[in-house]
């Protein structure tokens, strides 16, 4: 120990040199430690989120891949990082660490924004679409950075340029919704002024008139630049050049003189016609507008030459001449270049039906099958001459895809004076076979149940696609059943003449569970609404078909505007399933203008008119307290009937996945022999019986109050004139819908059945049961050739009110009569009274009427069938007989139709032809 | 003797401390480090601070600047580059294992055993992840040759004025007598063509990154 007798200096001297050395080893020396690189590896200690400075809910903890005691490792970090990044969530994510042995490690996650909505302001008479069409680096719904905000900004300026707002200034700001993510960009522009033409010269040699070309453009003297405009006009003055034969003339702005005190400018544009392309054709009537295009550009004449000569043979074998000749050259005369090409159209022919000969594997019919080749059928199909020529190579495709690799196919033609029948004569070959398919590499799953998910078979034609084909299909299985980072190759072995061998090398990964489902982007949504569609739980594997069901089943709910599912790998067999929403618009308007008409149309009188304007109007409320849940609204006006709905509609019933409707209405309709008010309230609920919804089950419960304000029968004939009529009801049904499309139909099924008891309840008078059943089947025979029918049975019994009764007629079921007027009528006034029984069958075919109107087609029809005013009173020989002919105009709410139907049971003295306009099928 | 007295107890009592608290000041004064970030994003794909410092670490790139933030963006830069011409470029080029292993030789030998272990030990990786580096380096660079090694063309005439206006000027300059254009046309070629190559590769990789979504974070 040291003596303190020297002086206080010396003491103090010493003090501090201690003090020094002390602190030197206290703070350097574990900072040396610290830079040192670990031999002994450190582990997490404790893990800490923040997203955008505040603390991570429990639920986006659950995104790191790191968990609490694992090895610290920066590649881990990495790892993380990019895991975390892919989930779309966030725009930066950085980590930071504490501590050496023990770490404490922070992420520090900044959210990415969503763009909900990109606002204009201050561009009014630059239409939005303008503008939205130019922005390519930020539209509603993509992800939000500063960086894409630079460029969307350029992109704007760039369209308001072209719009000859040279010098517009763009300001933005934007607007968060930190809940879900989202924010408004909102784009302030300030155009500034545009400039005024003051003159437009035009330099080169112009060859026309200038008023001529002037006449053309609308970038005129004394009005505003735009450049946009002057590109169309560019275009149009070429194309009076091209129509002089100068197909290469080359128009540029030459100069741009601008006088910024004026807000003047002087364009001058140069045009070089360059030589002129006279295209001439001799020996043949071919449009010239075929061969135009290919001249428009630089190209290289021997190309030129033989690209024209194609098109006029296949022109000319089109219309018959199938052997044609055609022989080109090209003469120059100065600046002026002639391409002629000669033509030997040689003989017309008219063509048969075509045979095929060497045919063993394939059926004559299965080949026109397969490649639509059409028989010639006068008004309805024919051969086209020119595709005669395609089909070999087809052909020859067709044979490959069935193991056929040296399949050769001639195309030749038995001539008998001006006919000439297509002969394909196919020289098969052999067909490669498979001799054995194997599998390596496999654990998981056995053989038997990797080749129930191959096409690919022992005995079964070879085709290298179709190869292919079973890897996607092996890799699709794997992920199915819940297994990720499966790799499938497959290796082909000769081992014999036409036989091969087909080895599938499968790198299986490994099967992976659910971690947790998190939940993200839902502001009304509740979590249980979307939970509900989720068919993964944790502990689940991760079945990729679940993955795929549980996406398109959140989508069906119809509140999201996206939905994005991904899977994120925490650890080798732990995955979270990240669902990722975008709640959509919640409330929807809309108003139609529409026609109706139910009688013939005879007249256009505003009151007593057959076509009645209509008026619609609708209001849709969305996702109500987040239960994907919806209140609609409409209301339907027109002079004769109106009617208004509201409706609450949910994609569950107490709990079970059945789509339900309550439904309240008030309306007024009128019939031909009566008109009523009815207000009600109803309860349906649907299920799906398949997961297409091809095949549905409904019931319906229903309260109803009807009144007729209007009653041309006499009080005998109903049961009810001016007392109110209220029913209580419960009716069940049955759709099984395989149309191949419910609009336009062409091929398959339609039946529905629905029956319905009205059962005196709650102080009701009704007390009836009804049954009406409908089944429509179609046949498409040829391209363009439907054939179709539809038989319609309805039964009652019980005390069925007037507005309950079965009617018929009109150009929805019996074309022969109008609307309403098939069956009973009343002696004395001669009006429908409707019946107990109805049966009505109808058959139909429509054609092709134009063959390049692909649209518009033809039908006849044979309508028959009655309603019967008592069940007992149905009889074949009661039934009634129409025929007619129509006019179909396709569109994609189905055909507008215009028939002309014939009652062969009219009445003598009556009208018997009818004629009737509308929209959609008849079925 | 008052004075010594007490000059003793603080000197007691600050050595007391400084012994007792020693052990926790490398925590109590230990900063938060960032051990990794996303420095950019290319079309999607996330290039972190660990790319760039792993690549610096083991000389993947040549590097010209000084100073280490210059290094780290020129890095970055580089690795942009590299993302972006591989994921645009769909390459059936495959670097053999030969070459890859030739690049790692040498960028660890420069490092030394000892150093190269403990910068994988650092880095959490390890050969695979290294190799990984040099081969998206060798394919970029072997996309930019299939690409412009034709098309640069030097003709006569450019040799002949390099040859007038840039290697003789600077022959004498250095006191030294120029050689004849026919005896170094070969290296003249060869350094216009180099030159060319590097100006067109530069403007498209220029047009690509202004059309391409890339986002940088440092």
């Amino acid at each position: 120990m040291l003596r303190f007798t020297r002086d206080s200096k010396t003491l103090l001297s010493a003090f501090a040199a201690l003090a020094a050395v002390l602190v030197f080893l206290g703070f350097i020396f574990p900072l040396s430690l610290r830079s040192q690189e670990r031999e002994n590896p450190a582990t997490v200690n404790s893990i800490s989120v923040l997203i955008d400075g505040q603390p991570a809910s429990p639920e986006l903890l659950e995104l790191v891949p790191i968990r609490e005691g694992d090895l610290f490792s920066v590649k881990n970090i990495s790892d993380s990082i990019r895991k975390i990044f892919k989930t779309g969530l966030f725009l930066d994510v950085k980590v930071e660490k504490q501590g050496e042995e023990n770490v404490d490690l922070l992420f520090i996650l900044t959210k990415q924004f969503f763009i909900r909505k990109i606002i204009y302001f201050g561009a009014s008479d630059i239409p939005r679409k303008l503008l939205d069409e130019g922005l390519y680096a930020l539209s509603e719904g993509s992800p939000f950075s500063i960086d894409r905000l630079e460029k969307a900004m350029d992109e704007l300026r760039a369209v308001l340029k072209k719009e000859g707002y040279l010098y517009a200034s763009i300001d933005t700001h934007t607007e968060k919704d930190e809940t879900i993510s989202q924010i408004d960009v909102l784009f302030h522009i300030n155009t500034g002024t545009r400039y005024w033409i003051e003159k437009i010269l035009f330099k080169g040699d112009i060859l026309v008139n200038k008023s001529e070309l002037i006449e053309k453009m609308e970038t005129r003297e004394g009005k505003t630049f735009i450049p946009s405009r002057l590109e169309n006009d560019i275009k149009r003055i070429k194309e009076i050049y091209h129509a002089m034969d100068y197909r290469n003339v080359e128009i540029t702005v030459e100069d741009k003189i601008f006088d910024n005190a004026a807000q003047t400018l002087v364009l001058t544009l140069r045009i070089v016609p360059r030589e002129k392309i006279e295209i001439v054709i001799q020996g043949a009537d071919v449009p010239l507008k075929l061969l135009k295009p290919i001249w428009e550009t630089k190209i290289f004449e021997e190309w030129g030459l033989s690209e024209g000569e194609a098109k006029i043979v296949a022109y000319l074998r089109k219309k018959g001449y199938l052997f044609p000749q055609v022989t080109s050259t090209i003469q120059r005369e100065g600046s002026s270049i002639q391409i002629i090409h000669k033509v030997d159209r040689k003989k017309h022919y008219i063509l048969e039906d075509v045979k095929f000969r060497g045919l063993h594997y394939f059926s004559a019919s299965r080949i026109k099958r397969d490649l639509s080749i059409r028989d010639n059928i006068p008004l309805i199909s024919r051969i086209n001459g020119a595709r005669l020529f395609e089909i070999p190579a087809e052909i020859k495709l067709l044979y490959e895809t069935y193991g056929f690799a040296d399949t050769q196919v001639v195309l030749n033609f038995e001539l008998h004076g001006i006919k000439a029948t297509p002969i394909f004569i196919i020289q098969e070959g052999q067909q490669n076979k498979i001799k054995a398919v194997g599998f390596e590499g496999i654990s998981l799953f056995n053989e038997e149940q990797l080749l129930q998910q191959v096409n690919t078979y022992v005995d079964g034609p070879f085709f290298q696609p179709n190869v292919q084909k079973d890897i996607e299909r092996l890799e699709t299985f794997y992920l199915n059943q819940g297994v990720r980072e499966t790799e499938v190759r497959a290796s082909v072995e000769v081992v014999g003449e036409n036989l091969f061998s087909i080895y599938f090398q499968i790198r299986e990964g490994r099967f992976v569970k659910i971690n947790t489902v998190v939940i993200t982007g839902n502001k009304m949504t509740k979590k249980k609404t979307i939970l509900r569609e989720v068919l993964l739980k944790t502990g689940d594997l991760a079945f990729y078909s679940s993955i795929r069901e549980t996406k398109r089943r959140l989508e069906k709910l119809g509140i999201f505007t996206e939905v994005r599912l991904e899977e994120v790998l925490l650890t080798e067999g732990i995955e979270n399933l990240l669902i990722l929403v975008r709640e959509g618009e919640r409330n929807y308007a809309g108003l139609g203008l529409g026609v109706e008409t139910v009688s013939e149309p005879r007249s256009f009188e505003i009151w007593n008119n057959a076509f009645r304007l209509r008026g619609t109007a609708e209001y849709i409320r969305s996702n109500l307290f987040g239960s994907a849940s919806q209140l609609s609204f409409v209301g339907q006006v027109s002079l004769r009937e109106q009617r208004v709905v509201l409706s609450w509609e949910q994609p569950y019933f107490f709990g079970m996945p059945v789509e339900s409707f309550l439904n309240g209405w008030v309306e007024r309709r009128e019939r031909k022999s009566y008109g009523f008010d009815r207000r009600g309230v109803s309860l349906t609920a649907i299920k799906s019986l398949s997961g297409n919804e091809e095949m549905m089950l409904s019931g319906t419960l229903r309260l109803a109050r009807t009144t007729l304000y209007k009653l041309e029968i006499p009080e005998s004939g109903v049961d009810r004139q001016h007392f109110p009529y209220s029913t209580t009801s419960v009716s069940g049904s049955f759709i099984w819908d395989k149309r191949n499309d419910p609009f336009n139909p062409e091929k398959g099924f339609f039946l529905s059945s629905v029956v319905e008891w009205a059962y005196p309840l709650f102080k009701t008078e009704s007390n009836y049961l009804k049954i009406f059943s409908k089944y429509q089947n179609y046949k498409s025979i040829l391209p363009g050739l439907v054939f179709s029918a539809t038989a319609r049975l309805g039964l009652g019994r019980g005390r069925i009110p007037i507005h309950e009764r079965f009617f018929g007629g009109g150009s929805n079921s019996f074309r022969g009569v109008d609307y309403d007027e098939l069956g009973p009528k009343d002696p004395d006034s001669s009006k429908p009274i409707g019946g107990k029984a109805m049966m009505i069958l109808n058959f139909e075919l429509t054609f092709p009427l134009i063959y390049s109107l692909k649209n518009l087609s033809g039908a006849v029809f044979y309508d028959i069938g009655n309603v019967f005013e008592l069940r007992r009173q149905v009889s074949l020989q009661g039934l009634q007989n129409a025929v007619g002919v129509g006019l179909r105009y396709r569109t994609p709410l189905g055909p507008i139709r215009l028939e002309l139907g014939w009652n062969l049971d009219a009445p003598e003295g009556q009208n018997k032809a009818r004629v009737h306009i509308t929209i959609g099928n008849i079925f | 003797m008052i004075l010594q007295q007490k000059l003793k107890k603080i000197y007691v009592y600050f050595t007391a401390g400084i012994i007792l608290f020693s052990p926790i000041q490398a925590h109590l004064f230990s900063f938060p480090e960032v051990v990794d970030r996303i420095a950019a994003v290319v079309a999607g794909e996330v290039i972190t601070l660990s790319d760039v410092r792993i690549n610096r670490a083991f000389s993947v790139h040549d590097v010209q600047s000084v100073s280490q933030v210059s290094e780290d963006l020129f890095i970055l830069n580089k690795l942009i580059e590299q993302k972006l011409i591989i994921q645009i470029i769909e390459s059936d080029i495959i670097i053999p294992e030969k070459d890859l292993e030739t690049e790692v030789r040498k960028a660890t030998e420069k490092l030394g055993v000892v150093r190269t272990r403990r910068l994988f030990a650092m880095f959490g990786i390890g050969w695979d992840e290294l190799k990984e580096c040099f081969r998206e380096k060798l394919l970029f660079r072997r996309i930019i040759f299939q690409k412009f090694s034709r098309s640069a063309f030097v003709s006569l005439k450019e040799i002949e004025a390099y040859y007038d206006l840039t290697y003789v000027p600077s022959q004498k300059a250095k006191g030294l007598g120029p050689r004849s254009m026919l005896e170094i046309i070969g290296d003249i070629e060869a350094e216009l063509k180099q030159e060319k190559i590097g100006r067109l590769v530069k403007e498209w990789l220029d047009i690509l990154k202004k059309e391409a979504d890339i986002q940088i974070m440092i």
